[in-house]
């Protein structure tokens, strides 16, 4: 389980989250929704080791994630799919996915792992030999998420997974995000402006404004929920 | 035949070349330091050599297994002090601020190359220093012969070692994403000072080479400016264009000697770097920017 636990975050002198307190249940998908600028990112930031806490504590299953470097996290089972992808893209697909599995016991078992992840993404399996750079917007989401899943994590972070991709890409991605997590038991944290499809993805939901949480409940009811339609999905 | 010869001298002239430039295409490629210090330490690890040698007898080519490892330390200690601080800010901003401290890093080197061992030009003379194998009429020396060899064995083995190894593979991705590459569980700042570290310690190899011919205090931004050239032609990350585009400038000083005249040996090479920055700026052998 993931504990984000009244978090203080700050970008030089601007503070960017205020006391931000948040739970991701093994095994399930939990969203963040929030516009732009709200505050998502940093989270995801924060618990990638990518930025550090001015208070606060982020752990999982009981380690303490904030004191640990960038590096370290993915050991420990958290993976982070990057906004706007961030492949590599001089790489060739193979290339990406091995450097996915670059620590500990998924250095050992990659061409296993790969295996599995063309099996989940075909069209990586024929692009394989492709360099990252040549790939459609949804391919290479398709490669970033293969990636994360190259180091075997329990729990898969991602950052804005609908970020300009056609509306049919992202439900086919969507239901695979769905398959792995019912099938692997691999958790999901997932941060996203889409609010509708993040709500309907999610089994748990949290929204946030201006750093600060500001709702949470389970994703269903917030979907439904006056609020979140009428500021959010543009229905009075 | 005279002109197969002047062929011959360019081809050995340009792997050597290539093989001062490929710490600093490592250097520049990877981590966008532009280290401009890196032909004064090829100058340093040729006194090493140079060294050797008189002291111990030591064949310069020998010695390689301990200048290399030198280099290597020497290249660790300066990442650590000089450049690691740097290590955060934007490529742009990293590349003016290196090239600053690299030029007082010359200048430093260069001083106290000159208080130690004087302006002086020495070499090294080995028993096979003068020694020439002839092919069908051409006289190839054996130390050119040797730094082909050490030229070639240095680039592809790097080029393999990058492509192949994940070590290298985690060079390639922090070269081209540092934070993503994080993110992947690569140490960056790990890899990046054993990067710098090995980047020198190619300098060291050119170094035993250098020291066959001519080294003195004065000659490591001349070797600087070559290898610079080379990163240019080559296309910034490209491995086994710095070789052929070593070969290129080293064919070309050759052709224009043969054709204009010794003095416009310079002259050339910074014609077809000009030309290159015009027409292809990303090297012959680099990818076009966003492509």
């Amino acid at each position: 389980m993931l504990e984000l636990s009244q978090l203080d975050i700050y970008h030089g002198d601007l503070q960017a989250l205020w006391n931000v307190s948040l739970t991701v249940r093994d095994r399930e998908i939990t969203t963040l929704i929030g516009s732009n600028g709200a505050g998502k990112s940093t989270a995801l930031m924060a618990i990638a080791g990518l930025l550090k806490p001015a208070k606060g504590t982020i752990s999982f299953n009981g380690v303490r994630l904030d004191k640990l470097p960038a590096h370290k996290i993915v050991d420990i089972g958290i993976s982070m799919v990057p906004e706007g992808r961030r492949v590599f893209p001089e790489m060739t697909v193979t290339g990406n996915l091995e450097i996915g599995a670059f620590v500990g016991q998924a250095r050992r078992e990659r061409q296993k792992t790969m295996e599995w992840v063309y099996e989940v993404f075909p069209k990586l399996r024929d692009r394989a030999r492709q360099q990252a750079s040549t790939l459609s917007g949804g391919e290479q989401q398709m490669l970033a998420i293969g990636r994360a899943l190259m180091s075997r994590p329990r729990l898969l972070l991602i950052d804005e997974l609908s970020l300009g991709l056609a509306p049919v890409v992202v439900e086919k991605i969507s239901e695979v995000l769905r398959e792995i997590n019912k099938a692997n038991g691999i958790g999901i944290f997932l941060v996203e402006q889409n609010v509708q499809m993040a709500l309907e993805l999610a089994d748990t939901g949290y929204i946030i404004e201006n750093g600060r949480i500001v709702g949470h409940g389970d994703a269903g009811t917030l979907l439904e929920s006056k609020e979140v339609k009428e500021a959010y999905l543009g229905i009075a | 035949m005279e002109f197969a010869q002047f062929l011959t001298y360019g081809i050995i002239n340009g792997a050597i070349y290539a093989l001062v430039a490929i710490g600093l295409a490592l250097i520049m490629g990877i981590m966008g330091i532009f280290n401009l210090a890196q032909g004064s330490l090829a100058m340093l690890a040729a006194y090493a050599s140079f060294f050797l040698f008189q002291r111990w007898g030591l064949d310069p080519f020998l010695s390689l297994a301990l200048t290399m490892p030198a280099g290597f330390l020497c290249g660790l200690l300066l990442h650590k002090g000089l450049f690691e601080w740097m290590s955060g800010y934007a490529p742009g901003q990293k590349l003016r601020n290196s090239m600053l401290v690299a030029f007082g890093l010359v200048l430093v080197i260069e001083n106290i190359a000159t208080v130690l061992w004087t302006a002086n030009e020495r070499c090294v003379t080995t028993a096979y220093s003068g020694a020439v194998v002839s092919v069908e009429g051409l006289r190839v020396p054996y130390t050119g012969l040797a730094a082909v060899g050490l030229s070639m064995v240095v680039i592809f083995g790097l080029h393999f070692f990058l492509k192949r190894t994940l070590f290298g593979k985690s060079l390639w991705a922090i070269s081209q994403d540092h934070q993503t590459a994080n993110l992947m569980g690569i140490n960056v700042r790990r890899t990046t000072l054993i990067s710098f570290g090995l980047g020198v310690a190619l300098s060291a190899a050119a170094g035993a080479v250098i020291s066959l011919y001519t080294v003195s205090p004065a000659v490591g931004l001349d070797w600087t400016n070559k290898a610079l050239i080379l990163v240019v032609l080559a296309g910034v990350g490209s491995i086994k264009g710095i070789f052929y585009s070593g070969l290129l400038l080293g064919i070309v000083e050759v052709l224009s000697v043969y054709f204009v005249g010794v003095h416009y040996t310079g002259v050339a090479g910074l014609v077809i770097f000009i030309l290159v920055l015009m027409f292809r700026p990303q090297g012959l052998f680099g990818k076009r920017a966003g492509a």
